[in-house]
């Protein structure tokens, strides 16, 4: 296969000299169209700040499905885990009477109906005194949820509105310098500082609601240890239960 | 014509390996509650030790719940989204 390099030659040669001429018809285009907007910037604000607010409002009514959204899946979430609590423990109930049963069957002498009367009441002591100290973890862990959904709430509807009064006032400010015939490229320059001036602390505000997230690790990790102490404590309950038992009924510990 | 059929039915099982192989596995939906395993109560037996080790198992069957509770904190910033499309309400290219 023979290389025409006369012929690349010819074509980059072409290429080069219709950029040449293209590039800057596109920049004069570019600047035309610039100045062009620049001169009716004062005509162009009342319809800028319609559009504006439209898209505020339209953006205020998706933040709000979304968050009815999340609302009602932390809801549900709870709810269908209090339901599978509630069954699990009466399924853990249940189980305990048939072991119940069973130790007392054993007993035969009123010392060891004693024993086992005593120890019965220990456990079921014990046991509704973890549910309760877990309740009520639960409850906390989700009040602080709660808590957290409204300090989010607050905290981007605040830089909302920040947001919406700084654009808001930099198109008054645009409107006013138009009525008093203050040259409109230079509003227009001017309007551009503002509104990338609020876009950036948007930005940075909305990186500070982001990290409220970080706390949730606080309120994770106070569950887990009131959490740990409630099974600590239960387990501590139910070894001192078991270790009176067997002082009182030495030979529930060798029968089986 | 024979070669060419044997040819033609591997290059479709390699393709077909090939899509398996690469095809991005469904993954579960955050927004999805996490399946729960549950334990099974152990059978009475009338011996106290089963007794105590029944109300401990209890306890890791609670655990398995209570546990999914803290994934519900991933639901709080699901409107990130819709926070940072405020600050697209404004384009400076239509001025």
């Amino acid at each position: 296969m023979r290389v025409n390099f006369k012929s690349i030659l010819r074509t980059g040669f072409l290429g080069l000299m219709i950029a040449g001429v293209l590039v800057p018809l596109w920049i004069f285009a570019q600047n035309t169209n610039d100045n062009q907007k620049a001169k009716g910037f004062c005509n162009l604000i009342s319809n800028l700040a319609s559009k504006f607010d439209q898209r505020i409002t339209d953006r205020e009514t998706k933040l709000e499905a979304k968050r009815a959204e999340i609302t009602n899946r932390i809801t549900e979430r709870w709810s269908e885990r209090d339901a599978k609590l509630t069954e699990k423990r009466a399924k853990w109930d249940t189980n305990r009477e048939e072991h119940f049963e069973k130790l007392e069957e054993k007993a035969e002498t009123d010392e060891q109906k004693q024993a086992f009367l005593v120890f019965k009441q220990a456990v079921t002591v014990a046991i509704a005194s973890r549910r309760a100290a877990i309740d009520e973890a639960i409850d906390d862990f989700r009040q602080s949820v709660e808590q957290a959904k409204i300090d989010r709430k607050s905290a981007a509807d605040a830089l909302r509105n920040t947001f919406r009064n700084s654009i808001r006032a930099a198109f008054q400010k645009s409107e006013t310098d138009c009525d008093v015939g203050v040259d409109p490229a230079t509003i227009r320059t001017n309007f551009r500082a503002e509104v990338k001036a609020a876009k950036e602390k948007f930005e940075n505000d909305r990186k500070e609601i982001e990290k409220l997230q970080t706390s949730m690790e606080t309120l994770i990790n106070t569950r887990k240890e009131a959490i740990k102490k409630a099974i600590d404590d239960f387990k501590t309950a139910m070894e001192t239960a078991r270790t009176e038992f067997k002082a009182a009924f030495p030979q529930a510990e060798t029968e089986d | 014509m024979k070669k060419n059929a044997v040819i033609f039915i591997i290059i479709i099982m390699v393709i077909i390996l090939l899509a398996i192989a690469f095809f991005p596995k469904q993954k579960p939906s955050p927004h999805q509650p996490p399946e729960t395993t549950e334990i099974t109560p152990p059978a009475a037996t009338g011996n106290v030790d089963d007794l105590v080790n029944a109300t401990l198992s209890e306890i890791s069957d609670e655990e398995l719940l209570i546990k999914e509770e803290e994934k519900d904190t991933s639901l709080i910033n699901l409107d990130s989204q819709e926070v940072s499309d405020f600050g697209q309400t404004i384009n400076e290219s239509e001025f």
